[in-house]
């Protein structure tokens, strides 16, 4: 009795001295790279872009390469192929854990876009499985109108707020997503001489949030708004929000209103896919308590986003 | 004789002897008592009775009633529970009978012999899916800390799986830990875990029965989808005083248990706390004042359970019980400090962040006749979660920071209920009832101030809401022996939620077979539905006290689910076997959303919530042996466990996160000699699965209205959600008892090894850089290494 409990004291006084907390480095399944491409087609837009990356392993310190070899095709319903050409590599800033590395630009000008349209892509390079993708661009939006309410005014040079109301047609019969986008500056500001700043949306004394009661806006996106058609889908919907803004000055002390520009976007699902879940993953990385986000891939073969928009503007001077 | 006069004997005996075989099969008389512990005075639940001759049997309620009608006459009467001396009365039944019986404790060491009337057997019971586990056996198992845990020696049954290391956590069959009816003394339990789920709030000592229900749920129980933990608490020795006290790495407990007055009624008192914030705390003093500072930090928790019961009469009896736990982080720290031109500066901090249970219940009993008897109750049940942090700054007199924070949540219930057991039959053994529910919510409530005096600053108070809600249901069941082979426990559960106006309605029906298809073995079968009204939003794999326990409402619908099992019981000698199927689908779940964060308050957890499916399926082998020097069982689980929510990967099935598609138990305690016993546990899982960034893509750029380009950044390419699988788990953990029998008490050394090979399980991943090697690495974390611990105790 006393051995056996002596020998148990032993082995515990031994076995206590090797407590302590380990670490151990893990090698992770083989990562396949694969081509991502990104593209977004606009009614608005003349020239028509396509950036092309690589996906790397996050234990890869390989930066990107550029790549220039690749052939991509974008053709129109049953309507002619127009190949994008290589234009430029564009290397961002090195950044150890994630290098920055390089994407390369692909363009095509002039394409014509339109409504209604069936978009596809096919993209192949040396090295890596061939890519594939298509689009639907969606329809104008109807019955779109503005106008400005609520003027509250600040003190000279201070901000200025006013209610916003938007109102336009959605089809019954689709699942619709909008973009929301307004501009401290008139059309031929934005248009001609390319200047504009963003108006950012508020809900004093926080931005424009979702709530249950109106499951309006999923997300923001830099300083636009997204938003899902199931709280209105077939209405004529109209919504209001506060929008802040600033005077301009004439140079003799008088203060005047540019107009502001309200660009609404009918935007295909995986647009609106895409940058909700990108919008998320930013925000929530860092947060030790939140749960990946895996962002939405729309690209046969490899990652990225092919994406349409149709854009209308209006115009309104407060 | 004419032929007619015999026709006319003849039909005149025939009718005599018929109307005599009618009054005989008429004549039935019932036998009804209560069992107990012969030395304790404790009630006996799940004690066999039976009838030696016909088998026919019964066995006693949670309160040790029993009741069992037979037809008259000299009848041989056999009455067992396991781990104590069966007895056998011989009696003649002329009339209804009133027996109580006190059964004795088996000497261990004797030789036991093995016969098939040795409790009730595995292959004749009809629940099935379920498991009782003795207390004794739970204390001999190997602990951590020192600290015998109720809850962890579940995870050692086959379809019950823990979280992650160490953790407390249960996970039944697929479901997650929110899906857990845990009952103390019949009272819910909302939140049941020290120490972030590392123990469970129940001291074993203060524990007399645990019986787990995974599937083929009596329709008594509803309102969670995956389990049902019973868990009783002892009565108190009604005869005499008997305590107990321990002191381990962890914690120190006392119980205390003895007559109110003897044979009559009795109470037990048992309590618990943590003590290394008390010992260390002069360190901790001394480290702030080295410091310059005055302040003092630490951790404690601490249980209490009390319990007390009194006969009024041969009819009545009333029990009273309670629970109260807290834990506790803290932090007072104040300095001051030389501030400009000989102004003194002053700082306080005052931190504290606990968590806490506190339940009640008050319970009668009464007998209204041989056949039926009845137990009402009256309960309570909290659950409150504080955060708080406070601080200031001054120079000289003046504030010039000030900031308190508070976040806080709390559910409480207050419910009736009665439920009803009438035995009119050896056959048929109903159970009816209802219970009312009156639930107050309080899902997270943020207040904070900050400022200076000058500006007055931030005063508010941020998703301030009560929420009430009532809930009602009514159950009836029936254990009916339709014949030897074949027994069904046949039962409705029917529930009711209302809820800011809206109202919910479930029938679930509940169904088990039994076929017996030799004596020694059986095929049972078992279908039911489960409704849960409440959701629990729980953001991480650690059983965070910060899970909050919401209602249902217009989008978030109550959780419904149902599950099919087919198993096969077999009775070997000294060995019960059994084999299961099961198929359980789960609807109206909720988890959080990607990438939302339970710290973001200010948007209504309504809006940070996905709705989905679950499935789940799986085989389990379980082989127990009962009785003898060595006792243990062998579980093996193969299963497979899914989720589907749209707004997660795509709308695309994945892996649950505690999926395990393997699982290994093997648990054994042997008797040495009447002073030494060891056990030993060895279990295995395959690794749980988890999301984990696998590569990294570009983003599309950001194009200006110039035409500017600029990388909008990086894409962190998880693949698939849980599409990664750690490393298997799998450790040994070992316990010895030396005891020892002074004069008056007798002294219990207890030392156990957790983790006896020092497996490096994993706990979790992380990503880091690793600057030596220039590339991003991934490490797996370890919680516990080979983690020996000890505990002594008295006992008198």
């Amino acid at each position: 009795m006393k051995t056996i409990l002596s020998f148990s004291i032993l082995l515990f006084l031994l076995l206590f001295h090797f407590s302590c907390e380990q670490i151990v480095e893990l090698d992770l399944d083989s990562y396949e790279s694969a081509l991502s491409a990104n593209i977004v087609l606009s009614t608005n837009a003349q020239t028509t872009e396509l950036f092309l990356g690589r996906s790397l392993s996050v234990q890869d310190e390989t930066a990107y390469l550029a790549l220039n070899e690749a052939v991509a095709t974008l053709t129109a319903g049953n309507g002619p192929s127009v190949v994008l050409d290589f234009a430029e590599s564009i290397t961002g800033q090195l950044n150890v854990q994630f290098p920055g590395g390089t994407i390369s630009r692909y363009v095509a000008e002039d394409i014509l876009v339109f409504p209604g349209d069936t978009y596809s892509l096919v993209l192949s390079h040396p090295g890596y499985p061939a890519l594939s993708a298509e689009v639907k661009i969606p329809d104008f939006i109807s019955q779109y109108s503005v106008a400005l309410s609520d003027f509250l005014l600040g003190e000279d040079g201070a901000e200025h707020n006013a209610l916003l109301e938007i109102s336009f047609q959605d089809d019954v019969d689709t699942e619709d997503y909008y973009e929301l986008i307004a501009y401290n500056s008139g059309l031929d500001s934005i248009f001609v001489s390319g200047f504009g700043h963003y108006l950012y949306f508020l809900d004093n004394p926080f931005p424009v949030r979702i709530n249950t009661e109106n499951n309006l806006f999923d997300d923001s996106w830099l300083s636009s708004l997204l938003m899902n058609d199931k709280t209105f889908n077939g209405d004529l919907f109209h919504f209001s929000v506060q929008v802040q803004f600033y005077p301009q000055y004439d140079g003799q002390g008088n203060t005047y209103f540019t107009p502001i520009t309200i660009e609404l976007r009918h935007i295909s699902e995986s647009y609106y896919r895409y940058y909700r879940t990108l919008n998320r993953q930013n925000q929530a990385n860092g947060d030790p308590f939140s749960e990946p986000v895996l962002v939405y891939n729309s690209i046969n073969g490899g990652k990225g986003v092919m994406a349409a928009y149709s854009t209308q503007f209006r115009e309104i001077t407060p | 004789m004419t032929e007619t006069k015999n026709n006319k004997i003849s039909f005149l005996c025939w009718t005599l002897l018929v109307f005599q075989l009618s009054y005989l099969q008429a004549q039935k008389y019932t036998l009804h008592g209560f069992i107990e512990d012969a030395e304790t005075g404790e009630k006996l639940f799940g004690a066999t009775v039976f009838d030696v001759q016909t088998y026919d049997g019964t066995i006693t309620n949670e309160y040790g009633f029993y009741s069992l009608t037979l037809p008259e006459g000299e009848k041989q009467i056999k009455f067992s529970y396991l781990g104590y001396k069966e007895i056998v009365r011989e009696i003649e039944l002329s009339d209804n009978v009133e027996l109580n019986i006190k059964l004795t404790l088996s000497n261990e060491l004797e030789e036991v012999v093995i016969s098939a009337e040795k409790g009730e057997k595995i292959q004749e019971n009809t629940q099935m899916s379920s498991v009782k586990i003795p207390i004794s056996q739970i204390k001999s198992l190997p602990t951590i800390g020192g600290e015998v845990d109720i809850l962890k020696s579940l995870q050692l049954l086959p379809g019950v799986k823990s979280g992650n290391e160490a953790s407390a956590g249960i996970y039944v069959r697929g479901g997650g830990p929110d899906q857990n009816l845990i009952l103390l003394d019949g009272v819910p339990v909302y939140n049941v875990y020290h120490l972030f789920g590392f123990y469970s709030v129940f001291n074993a000592d203060a524990i007399s029965s645990v019986e787990l229900f995974k599937g083929g749920f009596p329709a008594r129980f509803g309102g969670r989808l995956s389990s049902v933990i019973d868990i009783r608490m002892k009565e108190g020795n009604n005869k005499s005083f008997h305590g107990e006290a321990s002191i381990g790495l962890i914690s120190s407990k006392a119980i205390l248990e003895g007559p109110i007055k003897k044979n009559k009624g009795s109470f037990m008192v048992s309590g618990r706390r943590t003590y290394l914030d008390l010992i260390l705390r002069p360190f901790i003093k001394k480290s702030f004042r080295d410091n310059g500072e005055n302040g003092v930090t630490g951790y404690y928790f601490f249980d209490a359970n009390a319990k007390a019961n009194y006969k009024l009469s041969n009819k009545d009896r009333i029990f009273l019980s309670f629970y109260g736990g807290q834990d506790k982080f803290y932090l007072r720290n104040e300095y001051n400090y030389d501030g400009i031109n000989g102004s003194s500066g002053y700082s306080r901090t005052k931190a504290d962040f606990g968590w806490g249970n506190l339940t009640s219940s008050l319970r009668w009993n009464h007998l209204f006749s041989d056949k039926l008897f009845a137990n009402s109750s009256l309960t309570f049940t909290r659950y409150g979660l504080l955060s708080a942090y406070e601080g200031e700054k001054r120079y000289g007199e003046q504030v010039y920071e000030l900031y308190a924070f508070k976040y806080a949540s709390d559910i409480q219930d207050l419910g009736v209920k009665i439920d009803i057991d009438w035995l009119p039959s050896p056959h048929h053994s109903i159970r009816f009832g209802g219970n009312a529910i009156y639930h107050n919510f309080q899902p997270g409530v943020l207040s904070f101030k900050a400022g200076e005096e000058e500006t007055g600053g931030i005063d508010t108070t941020l998703n301030q809401q009560k929420i009430n809600a009532a809930e009602m249901y009514i159950f009836a069941e029936d254990d009916w022996t339709i014949s030897r082979r074949i027994k069904a426990n046949l039962g409705v559960h029917g529930s009711m939620f209302h809820v800011r106006g809206k109202n919910y309605f479930s029938g679930q029906p509940r169904l088990s077979v039994r076929y017996l298809l030799n004596e020694k073995s059986s095929l049972k079968a078992s279908y039911c539905r489960m409704r849960q009204y409440l959701h629990l939003l729980a953001n991480s794999s650690i059983n965070l006290p910060t899970d909050l326990w919401v209602p249902p409402t217009d989008r978030i619908k109550p959780q419904q689910s149902w599950q099919a099992a087919l198993g096969y019981a077999r009775d070997l000698p000294e060995i019960e076997l059994s084999a299961e199927v099961y198929y359980k689908e789960m609807k109206k779940m909720i988890t959080y959303k990607d990438g939302t964060s339970f710290l973001l308050v200010t948007d209504s957890w309504e809006n940070k919530v996905a709705i989905g499916n679950g499935q789940s399926y799986g085989l389990e082998l379980f082989a127990q042996k009962k009785y003898g020097k060595t006792t243990g069982w062998i579980g093996y689980t193969l299963s497979w466990s899914w989720r589907k929510f749209e707004e997660i990967n795509f709308g695309q099935k994945f892996p649950y996160k505690y999926d395990r598609r393997h699982d290994i138990s093997i648990v054994v305690t042997h008797q040495i000699s009447k002073r030494i016993d060891i056990s030993g546990t060895w279990v295995f899982g395959t690794g749980n699965a988890i999301t984990l960034p696998q590569g990294y893509y570009n983003a599309m750029p950001v194009i200006d209205d110039n035409g500017n380009i600029y990388e909008a950044g990086d894409i962190i390419d998880y693949g698939s959600r849980n599409g990664y699988r750690m490393n298997p788990y799998h450790r040994m953990d070992l316990g010895i008892n030396f005891k020892r029998q002074m004069k008056h008490w007798q002294r219990v050394w207890s030392l156990s090894v957790f983790n006896l090979y020092n497996r490096k399980n994993p706990f979790y991943i992380y990503q880091d850089y690793d600057y030596i090697q220039q590339k991003n690495v991934f490490k797996q974390v370890s919680l516990f290494p080979v983690l020996p611990s000890f505990s002594y105790a008295i006992k008198f």
